[in-house]
């Protein structure tokens, strides 16, 4: 199997050796639209712990990628100081984010919704890890951003404004899926078994993790909230990744905040987001065609 | 070879004096540019035309092989999309992208040259300094500057001061080492003929050390210069949301490869004409240089 971006599941999965069926190689990357250029170079097979940033832009620039899987559902948090009580102080703040990841587009919705104009705060276009330092230090004074991070933000004396949820799913390369579909089952029957064990008996699941990540296993329920875990069973409802569902319709609303900003040439309809989700895969561990 | 068959040293040198004239009035009449300033200028522009119509023209050819716009888009793609950003391209625009790395390169850089020029001269001057300094310049030279970004989060925040000494640690050694070499390599008959006439310490290095070492010091900063656009994208990664570095990172963000080729071009234009100011400077500055000394 190629190269694979990997999220926390599959490096618990890796600990626990639950990818009985494949063998694979892990590559980090920062956010999910810097995989992108891998994944055309045909360096990455697939991406994994993705949000919907790259698969509007993969739409907008004719990426041939499907949407196989979701792991789980991420909490992204506006993490802010003291001095903040609501959206109508973060006027003249220093806000953080990743550029162009989840955690900015949920700041732009937020920040929508609530009235106040994206040029009324200073953004700040930063990395995850460099997000922590930022914030002790005084440099900003919030963050949009998931966990780890934000949990260190909580940590570091920060408070909550908003959370929304972040779908973390998996995608592949059409050719790769072309090419190896035998491959893509195996990890999705992997998958499959590592979410089931994560749902049924956390504790291995985090005592396995935080051998691999060199944490105390006390820090990993709150990294990794067991109920974001998405059942199997339930991907293909509209609560996940269903036709239409909640997953189709922010990637929609993300490609069109992009178009809006011209960072992309065009937003994708919810019909063309739907073909761009192959549940095939998913479908086949529902049908027991995994064991 | 020419035979010198004159039985005098001076026939011989006349022969020699007759013998390159006539070679350069047949090389005159075989050329087909006018020769002096104006030739070369001609000249230089025709070679930089042809070398950028072959550039371009490879560029095309690869492009069309490729043919895929999010690998590499044709000229003419980057074309429209650099009309694009000039016209409306909101924070992707290039002109405000432009003035910005500009303004950061000016005092990054000049920051980086005053202080290199200074630190050179008081290097030369005090042989403690020299000993303490130049060690350190020495171990922090091969260190790239992007290495110290986290510390400079940490110490600076996330405003423009980080990105200004990432670009001033980029020129700082350069020019203080070019310096040091520079006053060293300075002719030591022309002090000692300065001080003979009763020159001071302060006087020699203004009216004699100096002059004779900016030559050394201008090509050092013209150097620098190079090397501060050649880090402009490593200085705004820092929590940029502007700057032609920060463009181009956008732009891969979202597989916006025209925008990238934009922003290169831009860097590589800005870059070219900075060095050809410095030059004009340079030519103001130390008229003598090149001419020698008789």
């Amino acid at each position: 199997m190629g190269r694979f971006v990997a999220p926390t599941l599959i490096l618990a999965g890796q600990q626990l050796d639950s990818f009985s069926n494949i063998s694979m190689s892990t590559v980090d990357v920062e956010t999910g639209p810097a995989a992108l250029p891998l994944m055309q170079s045909g360096q990455l097979a697939g991406v994994a712990d993705v949000g919907e940033p790259p698969i509007a832009i993969g739409f907008a620039r004719n990426i041939p990628l499907k949407v196989v899987w979701s792991g789980n559902v991420t909490p992204v948090t506006l993490v802010v100081n003291k001095d903040i009580k609501s959206a109508a102080d973060l006027a003249g703040k220093k806000i953080a984010a990743p550029g162009g990841s989840t955690g900015e587009i949920f700041l732009k919705e937020y920040l929508a919704e609530n009235n106040v104009a994206w040029n009324e705060i200073e953004y700040v276009d930063l990395g995850g890890p460099d997000i922590v330092p930022a914030y002790s230090s005084g440099a900003i004074d919030g963050a949009f951003i998931w966990v780890p991070q934000s949990l260190a933000l909580l940590h570091a004396g920060g408070h909550e404004l908003t959370t929304q949820p972040g779908s973390q799913v998996t995608i592949f390369s059409q050719e790769f899926i072309d090419q190896h579909p035998d491959v893509v089952q195996a990890f999705v029957c992997d998958m499959a078994q590592i979410q089931e064990t994560a749902l049924k008996t956390p504790n291995s699941v985090w005592a396995a993790l935080a051998e691999k990540l060199k944490l105390p296993e006390s820090e990993l329920p709150e990294l990794m909230p067991k109920d974001t875990i998405v059942p199997v069973a339930q991907m293909g409802s509209p609560k996940y990744l269903g036709p239409n569902g909640a997953f189709a319709q922010q990637v929609v609303a993300t490609g069109e905040i992009l178009a809006e900003e011209g960072a992309i040439p065009q937003a994708p309809t919810i019909s063309e987001v739907n073909e761009m989700i192959d549940l095939q895969f998913a479908e086949a561990v529902t049908a027991g065609k995994c064991s | 070879m020419t035979d010198l068959p004159s039985a005098t040293p001076d026939a011989a040198l006349e022969q020699v004096d007759s013998e390159l004239v006539r070679g350069h009035r047949l090389s005159r009449k075989r050329r087909l540019l006018p020769t002096g300033r104006w030739g070369d200028f001609i000249a230089t522009t025709a070679s930089l035309i042809t070398a950028l119509a072959l550039v371009v023209a490879l560029w095309w050819i690869a492009a069309i092989a490729f043919n895929d716009p999010n690998v590499l888009p044709s000229p003419e793609e980057v074309a429209d999309r650099a009309d694009e950003l000039l016209t409306n391209g909101g924070d992707l625009g290039l002109v405000h992208n432009a003035q910005v790395s500009l303004i950061r390169i000016l005092i990054g850089w000049g920051g980086g040259v005053i202080a290199g020029v200074a630190v050179g001269i008081a290097m030369v001057s005090n042989r403690w300094i020299l000993g303490l300094l130049d060690p350190l310049i020495e171990l922090g030279r091969p260190i790239p500057p992007l290495a110290f970004a986290p510390l400079l989060v940490i110490w600076f925040g996330i405003g423009e001061l980080p990105k200004y000494m990432i670009l001033g640690f980029t020129t700082f050694p350069i020019v203080a080492i070019s310096t040091v070499a520079a006053v060293k390599g300075v002719d030591r008959n022309w002090i000692l003929a300065a001080q003979s006439l009763g020159a001071g310490r302060l006087y020699v290095l203004r009216r004699v050390t100096i002059p004779a070492a900016l030559p050394g010091i201008l090509v050092s900063i013209r150097l620098a210069n190079g090397l501060s656009w050649s880090s402009l994208v490593a200085a705004e990664i820092i929590a940029s949301t502007s700057g032609l570095g920060w463009m181009i990172l956008q732009a891969g963000r979202f597989l916006d490869t025209p925008t990238i080729f934009v922003g290169i071009i831009t860097i590589g234009l800005l870059a070219f004409i900075t060095d050809r100011v410095l030059r004009v400077a340079e030519a103001w500055l130390v008229p003598w240089r090149g001419k020698g000394a008789s």
